[in-house]
């Protein structure tokens, strides 16, 4: 009840004063859980896309059966037609080409037994509804294919017209004998998906006697588990007989970095709203120090301020979480393309348009806006309950008291300090349980630290002020001295300022740190492993997992030699298998060829002697990803899945490579074809006898090979570029994010200071009264804005330095393995020092003017 | 009704001991205008806080209406200033977000008690002290004088057992001063205890009694008479 | 007994007696013509036309009773160019089981179609799969027969045929020559509504079979039709066993 008089007779007053703070706590609150929600929408639109297109393209089928990736022979489905239970078992060729011409659109080419298929899908292809003038002549004609009609209508093509599409074999002319009605698959992918029949897919992508996948449907009465086991039972080993729902699970690791990198985002937005409120309640605190004094004179207690405060921070959090569902979703709707788009070029094809709501999602946002608030709020109403009544009422306007003592600041930061410190080595020591090691564990670390820094802010400010008094205030004449000393006065309320500065400050450095480490830690590898002068490649050159790639036959190697200038050709194949129900690169190369030239980053095992080692035997190289996930080291054999069923390999050594998220394997070329009985490369990289020729070499290859089929042929310093142009793309998320906590800290340092003149009038007042000039108080006022920026941004790049290594180790070190170096981002450190120090003085002209105006009578016969 | 027993507080300031109060013993009896007078430094402002529950006397013992107030909590002692006792002071420590009527309010909104029932026992106040038609003005509207009429009826709304004035027509003219001293004796024959502190000579006179301190300790006590009992 | 009674009496008897015979015995006296005509062969002349225009091809039939409710169908494309050698190969044990293949020259495959979808369209034709061959089961559908009228200056009973179990027409309407036996007119429907019609002209007698020479099937739902004509009918012509193998279908007819 006494809160509730509280709250309605002071604290709603409050909010309708001080509209800017007001408004600045609402809006960080909104930010944090826009942000939270709009993450988790778009992460849910996305998986829910690839789902949804999983399931279009699955229809009926409950059990799907594939194998390597290059395919298996198709005598395996008569085996799985003839296990009991199986209703049907349809063969699928699942791949890919793109549109040459119009828009260059990728398509998703699904090759079905058109006779069958419709068993297990609808298609509506015998039905009269779809367009398809003449199935006959679709089935009796091997160039036979047939588009969505909204693929149709984007690229303008008519029925019957002939369209290019690059593919295995070159370019394929083939013919659109119909145009399917949006109904079952024809309704994934936003209708980038094109059929053909099963075996004009297998000649057209060198295929033949070939096929990706069984989709199997069961009789009434069996269940998928016991159809599941038989099938199993019957095929070779190596196969995956797995439920639709484990392909979206697939999907889901597929995509689990992508997920972490924009739940990173969503912690940190977080966390600049939990400062925001901090801020804001910071310095309403001090602002209303005296009536905090007068309501305890008068009988208020401790604890009734201390829920005063974080009521009034309930109101604002629930405002605030509130906008924030709305303003989150209306992000998720304007940005989800964009994601989506992010996620075709990088990951997987999808093209998400739709957002999917989850109410998950917007409750979780909703509590962590206000459970977050709450805690951010609590220091400072910790810290309320602490001003004396005297203190207050008798308007001796700076006395030292309030705020926590310093031995329990210094405690308190200790504290979290090394929570922090034994988080993090937990994480660390912790490596194989799940449990422990999770990412959010490290997120909380981080969050320590920064709680423990900045509770040591006064203690810092202290020091650094000593030194700036000590050593350099002394050039500066008399402003100098007195900024100086006037900081000294209230350190504790100076803190709160330095702190704005410092957590945006850290933010900035640690995302800048992490970054930075990323990229360098890729473009040495890309250094050492591209050795080439020139690349050649038919899909995307970054294709990281082959989304719109079509690989070239491996004889085109021989042809590229026989351009003059070209010294040696390598070829590269990168495809995907499965082990532990994992997707894992499996990387193929000429390793003694590659040798010749460059050795590998090995990590640990075998460095000597690779190549015999490896040249066509049953032994490979594993990247550090994938060692760390399975727990694998040199010695030790994996077994994976190939088209000739399980063969075991060896482990010779683990490597540092880069080329994806998810582990990768390195082997011999030789050793693939005998095993996948494959030619075929996704990537050619040449070598040129002469470095100056790079540029002519490139177009002889260009003019002999573009007519054929469509390919990259990419200088490496292009390739580099490229390489450089994906990785920004992969952060531009925290870039901006990196502006906006700039721009809140910014703010914050504004309030920060208005306040802290406001509360100074007095004292401004006297040093205006025995003389000194107006310039020379706002010069004091800039200068002490200026020093306390500095001193937040130096603290701030400590705690970003630390942090961002933490976050490089808790985030991304699974991925890119242990040898991802930090690298301290020293540019972005100097910047982070001149921009705390640029913004605050910049922060400190408003208040300046607002001190120097000061009306010297006024001021002291203030109160 | 209120009992100091060889109370003395120390400061600390710096490194150094500042002795504010050196064993004081006092005894105030119920309807008593107490005055302590004294120059700037010599305690009294100490005092009050002291005998106001505002601070904690660092050696000795203080006692209202034979209940200690010494050695509590901080809870306890914040009970003792909503409850037991009101103080007004130089600069008034009105809200300046709050109407009248609300500031004097306040300390019962503290408890608990909604504002509908409060604000005829809030009004009937400021009636008392001659605002009934200031109520709805918040205090940047109101003079000095009717600022502090407000924080006097504010005093008044628990029914203190003691009313404490810090020097409370220090920021205010004469004529003003005389007024708000009259009402405070008019208080005072209506049977309320006052302990006021001042420098003024002239405020000195309304009350019953006079303390001077020097350098923290007590150096007269005079009685001019009046209700004391 | 009085009149009212007398009138109802005959109304009674009427109403049961008024065809001297019931719809299964209509439909087996259409079986028994189609029985007579299993083996035979035929150039045939199909005409598609659909918004676009009309395509014609040419094909070669060709079919043989090989047991009491069994018979073999071959079918060879001879134009167009597109369509030159692919072929049909029926092997049915009886009206209601039957195997069926395809043969696609440019794949160099056969491939069996499976036997669900045999209402489905034949190939982009406006006939299915069931048009061709022999007569449907006649156990799998009940008949009745719901009027007498003359039909193209026949004679007919007008058949109503409703499948037992549910398949993608749930009901026809087929007009019977008298006399003749062999259905007219067909009505195709999809519940209530007209899926397709098909009507069967140019009726000749030839070695005592009444034979339709000109076939038309036109889908109400998407405006296509088709038209068959016949040439060359010969019937029982002389066709070995080794005519209707898969060998045969991938090699094509000496």
């Amino acid at each position: 009840m006494s809160l509730l008089n509280l709250l309605r007779f002071i604290s709603l007053r409050h909010m309708r004063l001080q509209k800017a703070q007001t408004f600045m706590a609402v809006s960080g609150i909104c930010l944090g859980v826009a942000a939270i929600v709009s993450i988790g929408i778009i992460n849910n639109s996305i998986l829910f896309s690839f789902e949804d297109s999983i399931n279009k393209v699955t229809g009926k089928a409950v059990l799907q059966i594939t194998g390597a990736q290059s395919g298996f022979p198709e005598e395996l489905l008569e085996k799985v037609q003839g296990v009991t239970g199986v209703e049907y078992a349809v063969p699928i060729i699942d791949t890919h080409g793109i549109l040459v011409g119009g828009k260059e659109e990728s398509l998703m080419i699904l090759g079905i037994d058109v006779l069958i298929d419709h068993q297990i899908r609808s298609y509506s292809l015998s039905e009269d509804n779809s367009d398809i003038p003449d199935p006959l002549l679709f089935l009796a004609k091997p160039d036979s294919i047939l588009i969505t009609n909204r693929f149709a209508e984007r690229e303008k093509i008519k029925l019957e017209q002939k369209i290019n599409i690059q593919t295995v074999q070159g370019i394929k002319t083939l013919k659109v004998r119909g145009l399917l009605n949006p109904e079952g698959p024809a309704k994934a992918m936003d209708g980038n998906i094109a059929i053909m029949d099963i075996y004009a897919a297998q000649m057209a992508f060198g295929k033949e006697g070939r096929i990706d996948r069984i989709d199997v449907s069961i009789l009434k009465g069996e269940t998928i588990e016991s159809v599941k086991k038989r099938i199993e039972d019957a095929l070779p080993k190596g196969y995956n007989v797995d439920t639709p729902e484990g392909r979206t699970k697939q999907v889901e690791i597929l995509l689990s970095t992508f997920q972490r990198n924009i739940n990173l985002i969503s912690f940190i937005a977080v966390f600049v709203g939990m400062y925001l409120i901090y801020n804001a309640v910071s310095i309403a605190v001090v602002h209303r120090k005296k009536e905090i004094g007068i309501l305890r004179a008068i009988g208020t207690k401790r604890g009734q301020i201390i829920r005063l405060f974080l009521s009034e921070t309930l109101v604002i959090a629930v405002i605030g979480s509130s906008l924030g569902i709305g303003f989150g979703i209306f992000l998720a709707k304007s940005l989800v393309s964009v994601f989506g788009q992010v996620v075709s070029e990088i990951y997987m094809r999808t093209s998400v348009n739709e957002i999917s709501i989850s109410y998950d999602h917007l409750i979780k946002g909703f509590f962590a806006g206000i459970i977050t608030s709450i805690i951010a709020a609590m220091f400072p109403a910790i810290s309320s309950s602490r001003i004396t009544p005297i203190s207050a009422i008798r308007s001796v306007p700076f006395s030292e008291d309030g705020f926590f003592t310093k031995k329990k600041l210094g405690i308190a930061s200790i504290f979290f300090v090394v929570c922090a410190v034994c988080l993090f080595l937990q994480y660390k020591l912790t490596e194989n349980n799940s449990y422990f090691h999770s990412s959010l564990g490290v997120f909380v670390a981080t969050l320590f630290i920064l709680i423990g820094l900045s509770l040591a802010t006064p203690a810092f400010l202290k020091a650094y002020l000593l030194f700036f008094r000590r050593f350099i205030a002394s050039k500066m004449g008399s402003s100098g001295k007195l900024a100086g000393l006037n900081l000294q006065k209230n350190i504790n309320r100076n803190a709160v300022a330095a702190a704005a500065v410092f957590y945006g400050i850290s933010v900035f450095v640690s995302t800048a740190g992490f970054m930075y480490s990323a990229k360098m830690s890729v473009m040495r590898f890309i250094d050492n492993a591209v050795k080439a002068e020139i690349l050649i490649t038919s899909g995307h050159p970054l294709a990281t997992t082959g989304s719109k790639n079509i690989p070239m036959p491996l004889d085109m190697l021989k042809e590229v030699e026989k351009i003059p200038g070209v010294l040696q050709a390598d070829p590269f194949r990168k495809l995907y298998v499965s082990y532990n129900n994992r997707r894992t690169l499996l990387l193929n190369i000429d390793v003694a060829r590659r040798l010749s030239y460059s050795s590998f980053m090995v990590v640990s095992g075998e460095e000597k002697n690779l190549s015999n080692i490896l040249s066509n035997k049953d032994n490979v190289l594993i990247n550090e990803g994938f060692a760390l996930k399975n727990n694998i080291k040199p010695g030790d054999s994996i077994v994976l899945p190939t088209p000739n069923g399980q063969v075991s390999f060896g482990v010779a050594a683990i490597i540092v490579e880069y080329t994806s998220d998810i582990g990768s394997i390195l082997m011999d070329i030789h050793t693939y074809q005998r095993y996948w009985k494959e030619r075929l490369a996704d990537t050619i990289a040449v070598r040129v006898k002469d470095k100056k020729n790079s540029e002519a070499v490139r177009k002889a290859i260009q003019d002999k090979f573009g007519n054929d089929r469509k390919l990259f042929v990419l200088l490496a310093s292009e390739f580099k570029k490229e390489i450089r142009k994906i990785i920004d793309q992969v952060f531009v998320f925290n870039y901006m994010l990196n502006v906006i906590t700039l721009t809140i800290a910014s703010l914050g340092i504004i309030v920060t200071l208005l306040a802290s003149v406001l509360e100074r009038t007095r004292e401004i007042g006297i040093l205006r009264a025995i003389g000194m000039l107006k310039k020379q108080v706002s010069q004091v006022v800039v200068l002490e804005s200026m020093l306390l920026g500095l001193a937040g941004g130096t603290l701030g790049c400590v705690a970003g330095i630390v942090n961002g290594w933490m976050t490089l180790d808790g985030f991304y070190r699974s991925d890119f393995g242990a040898s991802a170096q930090y690298f301290i981002p020293y540019a972005s450190i100097i910047w982070a020092i001149i921009i705390s120090g640029l913004l605050s003085a910049i922060a400190g002209i408003y208040p300046a003017r607002r001190a120097a105006k000061t009306n010297i009578v006024e001021a002291l016969a203030y109160e | 009704m209120i009992e100091l027993r060889n109370v003395s507080k120390i400061y600390l300031h710096g490194s150094s001991e500042v002795s504010a109060l050196k064993d004081v013993s006092i005894s105030i009896k119920k309807g008593e205008f107490l005055t302590i007078m004294g120059p700037s430094g010599s305690g009294k402002s100490t005092l009050l806080n002291l005998v106001g529950g505002l601070d904690q006397p660092s050696i000795g013992e203080i006692f209202i209406d034979d209940k200690p107030i010494h050695n509590i909590s901080d809870d306890e002692l914040t009970l003792i200033r909503r409850r037991s006792v009101g103080f007004i002071f130089q600069f008034f420590n009105l809200l300046p977000i709050l109407t009248a009527v609300e500031n004097v309010s306040l300390p019962l909104m503290l408890e608990g008690i909604s504002f509908t029932k409060i604000k005829p026992k809030a009004k009937e106040l400021l009636g008392k002290v001659g605002l009934e038609k200031r109520s709805e003005h918040r205090p940047e509207q109101l003079s000095g004088g009717e600022m502090q009429r407000v924080a006097i009826a504010r005093a008044l709304i628990t029914n203190p057992a003691v009313l404490l004035a810090d020097e409370p027509t220090g920021n205010l003219d004469s004529k003003t001063s005389e007024e708000i001293l009259s009402l405070l004796k008019y208080l005072n024959g209506q049977g309320q205890t006052i302990v006021m502190v001042t420098h003024d000579l002239k405020a000195s006179t309304y009350g019953t009694r006079i303390i001077k301190l020097k350098d923290g300790a007590l150096s007269e006590d005079i009685s001019i008479g009046g209700n004391g009992k | 007994m009085n009149r009212f009674y007398m009138t109802l009496f005959f109304l009674f008897f009427l109403s049961t007696n008024v065809w001297a015979i019931n719809g299964r015995e209509v439909q087996e006296k259409v079986v028994e013509v189609r029985v007579k005509a299993l083996t035979r062969k035929a150039d045939v002349g199909m005409v598609l036309f659909d918004k676009t225009g009309k395509r014609t091809r040419t094909l070669n039939e060709y079919s043989k009773k090989t047991g009491d409710n069994a018979y073999k169908v071959l079918v060879m494309f001879k134009t167009p160019p597109d369509l030159e050698d692919v072929g049909f190969l029926i092997h049915a044990r009886s009206f209601s089981d039957r195997d069926l293949w395809a043969y696609f020259p440019e794949y160099k495959r056969i491939r069996r179609i499976p036997n669900t979808s045999q209402d489905d369209s034949f190939f982009g034709s406006d006939f299915s799969y069931d048009d061709f061959g022999g007569p449907p089961n006649i156990d799998d559908y009940s008949f009745k027969i719901i009027k007498e009228e003359e039909f193209d200056g026949k004679p007919s009973y007008v058949l109503e045929v409703t499948p037992k179990i549910r398949r993608k027409y749930t009901r026809y309407i087929a007009w019977v020559a008298k006399d003749l036996w062999i259905y007219i007119k067909i009505e195709y429907y999809q519940d209530d509504t007209l899926y397709r019609t098909g009507s069967f002209k140019d009726i000749r007698t030839i070695t005592g079979i009444p034979t339709p020479f000109k076939l038309e099937m036109e889908n109400k739902k998407t405006n296509h039709r088709t038209e068959l004509t016949l040439e060359n009918i010969v019937y029982n012509p002389e066709l070995s066993d080794d005519m209707f193998t898969q060998k045969t279908l991938q090699k094509g007819v000496k």
